[in-house]
């Protein structure tokens, strides 16, 4: 019995890791050879510039087109964006993506990449030939490249897009038809920097008394003259306490701002110069027109707070300086009113405040209850410590005592108690 | 001061008890005339265990560091009722002598606990030079204290509470005293004083009424 049931479970291993061998023949090849598609034509990687041996046979081109391809590419690389639309139309199959050799363009992904055909047949492979990406920007793009192009008079629609609607709406509650603080219908900005600007113009509107409208113009662009800034401005926001301002990129000087008649009148002009001219003075800092912008708008926010201010002093009655010089004058009135309430200080009870500043600090009051909590302390050990045994040795005076009762040493001194508690006597 | 026998008030240099003629010679009558030794911790009684005698140890040594004039000694006993601990204790401080006790330390300068734990009874006796430092309020104070130690025969704890209390009170009094040096002068002219037998038309009975203790306690026969 024994023998048949060993014989039986050695059949049954034998069967099982038979099985195994099986499933791992069959199964180990689908992991190891992955199916791909099949390639044709020359594997020699020699006879392409790039990508050699990895092209499909429809992508591949002839041997004989390959010097012309060559050409093509160097001519692709070098070509505007009209001659690469022209080069596309002419060599639809395309070919190996150019040498890069110089700097390149957007648009040469319009050239190169091979629009798919319906002559190609179901073998034909598009979106591979379409893997052709653009060649990379090698350098990053110079600002000044983005609109160095001529860019057109401020007329007819664009001029419109200026002028015909109000831009912003003051006070307004953010609904859908709401210009923005930032008007600039070419896109002269990035639009990164153009957001950041528009961020800020928005966060400036919801904290200062004065809105900044910013109207953006490239370098060499005019308003036209049929435009008048003062009269745009009135139509726009009328009483509004809003600034407009046409700004002309890379030109900061030319700047033109303007305020409304009822704050000009208000403020001596030299207040209003004074603004344009650290806007400008702040904006030359910057190296780039785009942080230029930017930096014109911080300072113009940060002096119209201050122009705010200026107002409202002046509604109290004080009268504002009319001159640069008694502008950049400190407030001596100010300074000698300060200065006489620290001499009266000083004078009337110096030790008394000095001792109340002092006593207002927290630090002060907790060293000193710390202090007297450790003197409490220090206190009641001392007083413990000086009867304990553990002291300093005690000395009494020496005394001559006469004897009595016959005792040498003791005559008899004694006190005593009784501790039973039944008899409850002492003696 | 009394007699440790009538408890009678005795004049500071009385040779006998002017009320019952009690002296040293009779205490001797009734101990003996021999010395004898004991320990400065003596447990004739044996009512003390191994760690309380090491505390009490402890106890005593610092009491004699911080005291270097004094004799500080316990004897525990279980003694018949007719022995009386303050004459008990009168005979041992005349006739004793403790183990170890320095020349510096004699025994006129002891402070010695005597507990009789067959009476019940707990004392203090007091040679002529301690019984200054320890007035017998401050002594009686420090029995008080260790009170309810004896009555739950907790007699260590006892003895370590009476002579923590024994050395506060000597603390207090060398700092009195300190203050005051005049003051022992004072309490040693404060000392009763017997007038003198000699004095014509003064009768022994009369010399008793005027004790200076002002008792007027009649003369046992």
């Amino acid at each position: 019995m024994v023998t048949k049931k060993g014989e039986a479970k050695r059949r049954k291993r034998a069967q099982l890791m038979g099985s195994v061998f099986l499933f791992a023949v069959f199964l180990c090849p689908a992991y190891a050879k992955p199916e791909l598609p099949e390639w044709d034509g020359k594997s020699d990687r020699e006879s392409y510039p790039l990508g050699g041996g990895l092209w499909p046979a429809g992508a591949l081109p002839d041997s004989n087109d390959s010097l012309e391809n060559s050409d093509q590419t160097s001519r692709l690389a070098n070509s505007t964006g009209a001659e690469n639309s022209n080069n596309a139309g002419s060599n639809p199959n395309g070919g190996p993506p150019p040498l890069v050799s110089g700097p390149a363009r957007g648009e040469d992904l319009v050239a190169v990449s091979r629009p798919p055909t319906i002559n190609d047949g179901p073998i034909a492979l598009k979106p591979v030939v379409g893997l052709r990406v653009p060649t990379p920007m090698l350098m990053p793009l110079r600002i000044e490249e983005v609109y160095s192009h001529e860019l057109p008079e401020v007329e007819g629609n664009l001029k419109d897009d200026y002028f015909a609607l109000r831009p912003v709406s003051v006070g307004g509650t953010g609904g859908v038809g709401e210009k923005s603080f930032l008007v600039d219908p070419q896109q002269l900005l990035t639009e990164q920097k153009s957001h950041d600007i528009e961020r800020f113009l928005e966060y400036h509107a919801e904290e200062a008394e004065f809105d900044i409208c910013l109207l953006l113009f490239g370098g060499d662009q005019k308003i036209p003259a049929d435009i008048s800034l003062e009269q745009k401005h009135q139509e726009w926001f009328g009483q509004d306490p809003v600034v407009t301002v046409a700004y002309f990129l890379e030109h900061p000087e030319l700047t033109q701002v303007v305020y409304g008649q009822q704050v000009k009148q208000r403020l001596p002009a030299v207040v209003f110069d004074r603004i344009f001219q650290s806007c400008v003075r702040e904006a030359q800092v910057a190296e780039t027109a785009f942080d230029q912008v930017e930096r014109f708008a911080i300072e113009l926010s940060i002096r119209l707070y201050w122009m705010a201010k200026l107002l409202e002093r002046q509604s109290a009655g004080e009268t504002i300086a009319s001159t640069q010089e008694s502008l950049s004058e400190p407030d001596w009135q100010e300074l000698a009113a300060e200065s006489e309430g620290a001499v009266v200080a000083s004078s009337n009870s110096g030790a008394a405040r000095v001792t109340e500043k002092l006593m207002d600090l927290p630090w002060l009051l907790m060293s000193l209850g710390t202090g007297f909590l450790s003197c409490l302390i220090g206190g009641g050990w001392w007083w413990w410590r000086r009867d304990s045994l553990a002291g300093k040795p005690v000395l009494f005076p020496d005394l001559e005592m006469p004897s009595r009762l016959g005792g040498v040493y003791s005559g008899g001194g004694y006190v005593g108690i009784s501790f039973d508690v039944s008899a409850n006597t002492e003696n | 001061m009394k007699c440790p026998h009538c408890s009678r008030p005795v004049d500071h240099e009385a040779e006998t008890c002017y009320s019952c003629g009690y002296s040293l010679s009779i205490a001797e009558s009734m101990f003996g005339r021999n010395y004898v030794q004991m320990s400065r911790l003596h447990d004739a009684a044996h009512c003390l265990r191994k760690p309380e005698k090491d505390a009490l140890e402890d106890i005593l040594d610092q009491m004699e560091m911080r005291f270097p004039q004094l004799l500080f000694c316990i004897y525990l006993g279980a003694l018949s009722d007719q022995v009386r601990l303050n004459e008990l204790g009168f005979w041992l401080l005349n006739h004793a002598e403790v183990r170890g006790a320095d020349y510096a330390r004699p025994n006129e300068n002891a402070v010695m606990v005597i507990i009789d734990v067959n009476t019940k009874q707990a004392g203090i006796s007091l040679g002529y030079y301690s019984e200054i430092l320890l007035p017998e309020d401050e002594g009686y104070r420090c029995l008080q204290a260790a009170r309810p130690f004896l009555v739950n025969a907790a007699y260590g704890q006892a003895l370590a509470i009476m002579f923590r209390k024994i050395g506060r009170s000597l603390s207090q009094r060398a700092r009195f005293l300190k203050r005051n040096p005049s003051e022992l002068e004072a309490a040693i002219k404060r000392r009763p004083t017997v007038p003198s037998v000699n004095d014509p038309g003064t009768t022994r009975n009369e010399i008793a009424n005027q004790g200076v203790s002002g008792a007027g306690t009649p003369i046992r026969a």
